[in-house]
């Protein structure tokens, strides 16, 4: 009897939560979007969405193969330059043709404020490493003098780093980024480790929150200043806008002194800080905010100006608003500068090199690389290769083509996730493979 | 007879107080947003995250030990029919309830101003105003929550 009565609410019950819940789910499923839309200057802005379930997808890592290697684009070769690496994340060539492989994780500090830090947490383990994990938080050297893609010599450079990310060489000062300050080492040609401490330059934003820990370093051609990129401290503000002082910037440092200012603005995670070589800019690659559907924040890559203000967390490519931000900074989001060229929602680019040597082929000359570490936050995979930006004038001309894929195998799993890129001595292009445990090097086909 | 009087009192059932424990934080939480409502301060957001998530698991908790305590181990109070009726119903309101909480819990996992405004605020008032009628209604039904458990 009471089984009876029962019933009728049960099922009334259950039928709101079936008619409830795909009607606030289903809309961001069905993406019929073309990504290519969101390739360039003015890329296709649909309205966004917010979801009790966003879209997710995440690549399992399974690692490389003895014999698998990456796909490249025509007239090019891959090969590994060094494997059984512990999460490379950033690479950078020595005068002397050195290469330091920057080896690093995440410092895990973020505390647990909500529920969802702890189910974010386990999603971010899950795309991030590939199991068992050795030491790390090190800088390696890779010797290849004769420029064979072998390595002859391979080193510990710097151990027990924090989180390192930027390197940047100004005469015998090696300055290392790492995620709570950047440290200067000295050094001197053909040095394959650093035994003498460091010197603190200038602190930078770290714990007690580090949502986004990469800092990315660049020095100016006259080496006075030293650029460094800040990410933001959340996704979105949700850890409370004093955790944000000071973050999602590029600072800029004066490299005598170690006194700083914020250079630019409003950039949620810039990385790959690098200057383009016709204009003499700063350009940066920025991580754009997610959970707004599959198909924004686009990524972008941008010439940095002085003082500029970039949107984040207000408001995103110019003045289109994130609901998600109060109180609101109408003053801040009018001025809001649109950035140069767009990558694609959730391509996730960590890495730019300009190519200005000359053994690639010819269309690569004076264009950029980017190295997309690959979405999480929609249903179709975006990014997880490298791309190629051609670029006249000092400014990008023409669509972005892929010229390094196959970091996810036919199943959607991971074998590698490219991250840094930088062009050795040689020409050739390296890439930090951060899951993949692996520098990849790119060479002419037929060499 | 002397032998059912000692099951009656040694053998209460637990679903009351869990009950109790899941209110607190549904109610809480509509507290909670409404502060964070007005002030934007994130940090009544995340209280209002962590009160609406034990709010919502210790609720469904508490349905399952309810079901439990009430259909298997045969209450004697619900051979009454018209208890049985009113405790159907109560039963039914809080699954409502406990439906709209898990709604109102997924929208609380967005990042930050919307995670509470409108509809997380919206969600937490209705889960809170069917806590409160059930809550009445089960004190003068004397159902669910009074009834004793059995042998």
């Amino acid at each position: 009897m009471v089984r009876q009565s029962l019933r009728p609410l049960a099922a009334a019950s259950v039928a709101l939560a079936l008619v409830s819940l795909p009607t606030c789910v289903l809309p961001g499923y069905a993406d019929s979007f073309d990504p290519a839309t969101q390739v360039g200057p003015n890329p296709v802005l649909p309205e966004p969405q917010q979801y009790l379930f966003p879209p997710m997808r995440l690549a399992r890592v399974v690692g490389w193969k003895e014999g698998e290697t990456p796909t490249v684009a025509q007239g090019l070769k891959i090969e590994a330059l060094a494997r059984n690496l512990q999460h490379p994340r950033s690479l950078y060539v020595l005068p002397n043709g050195d290469i330091l492989v920057v080896e690093s994780k995440s410092p895990n500090v973020q505390p647990i404020r909500r529920p969802k830090d702890i189910i974010m947490g386990w999603v971010e383990s899950w795309v991030t490493s590939g199991g068992e994990t050795g030491e790390s938080n090190r800088i390696t050297l890779l010797r290849d003098a004769n420029g064979d893609g072998k390595p002859e010599t391979r080193s510990v450079f710097l151990d027990h780093l924090a989180s390192p990310f930027g390197v940047a060489l100004v005469g015998s000062d090696l300055y290392v980024a790492n995620t709570d300050a950047i440290v200067r080492y000295p050094y001197a040609a053909g040095d394959t480790k650093i035994t003498a401490d460091g010197t603190r330059l200038t602190p930078l934003p770290g714990g007690p929150i580090d949502h986004h820990w990469t800092k990315s370093l660049a020095a100016s051609r006259d080496g006075a200043m030293l650029y460094v990129g800040v990410g933001s401290n959340s996704n979105i503000t949700e850890n409370g806008l004093e955790a944000e002082k000071n973050r999602a910037a590029i600072w800029e440092v004066e490299r005598a002194s170690g006194r700083w200012r914020i250079f630019a603005s409003g950039l949620r995670n810039p990385n790959g800080l690098t200057f383009e070589p016709e204009s003499g800019a700063l350009w940066a690659v920025v991580n754009e905010r997610d959970e707004l559907g599959p198909d924004l924040v686009p990524d972008y890559m941008t010439a940095v100006k002085d003082g500029a203000f970039y949107g984040w967390p207000y408001s995103y490519f110019g003045q289109h608003l994130d609901p998600r931000v109060k109180p609101q900074r109408p003053d801040l989001v009018e001025k809001a500068v649109v950035p140069d060229y767009s990558l694609g929602s959730h391509v996730a680019p960590l890495g730019l090199a300009f190519y200005t040597a000359d053994s690639l082929p010819q269309k690569y000359r004076g264009g950029a690389f980017v190295g997309e570490h690959g979405s999480w936050d929609r249903q179709q995979f975006s990014g997880y290769k490298i791309v190629f930006v051609p670029f006249k004038g000092g400014h990008p001309d023409g669509k972005a083509e892929d010229v390094v894929t196959g970091f996810l195998n036919a199943n959607g799993e991971a074998r590698g996730r490219p991250v840094g890129v930088a062009i050795d001595r040689t020409g050739a292009l390296l890439i930090a493979d951060d899951v993949g445990n692996t520098v990849w090097r790119v060479t002419p086909a037929g060499q | 007879m002397i032998q059912d009087n000692i099951d009656t009192t040694t053998r209460q059932p637990i679903y009351p107080l869990l009950a109790a424990f899941a209110a607190s934080c549904l109610l809480g939480t509509l507290a909670t947003d409404i502060v964070y409502w007005w002030t934007a301060d994130i940090i009544w957001a995340d209280f209002s995250d962590w009160l609406v998530s034990a709010g919502v698991i210790v609720g469904w908790v508490t349905v399952i030990v309810a079901l439990i305590e009430i259909f298997a181990l045969r209450s004697a109070r619900f051979r009454q029919r018209s208890r049985a009726y009113a405790s159907a119903m109560v039963l039914a309101l809080i699954v409502i309830a406990l439906i709209l909480a898990t709604i109102d819990m997924l929208v609380h996992t967005r990042d930050a101003w919307t995670s509470v405004v409108p509809w997380g605020v919206i969600l937490s008032a209705a889960v809170a105003a069917l806590v409160l009628v059930t809550a009445y209604l089960s004190r003068i039904t004397d159902a669910p929550a009074a009834i004793e458990v059995t042998g």
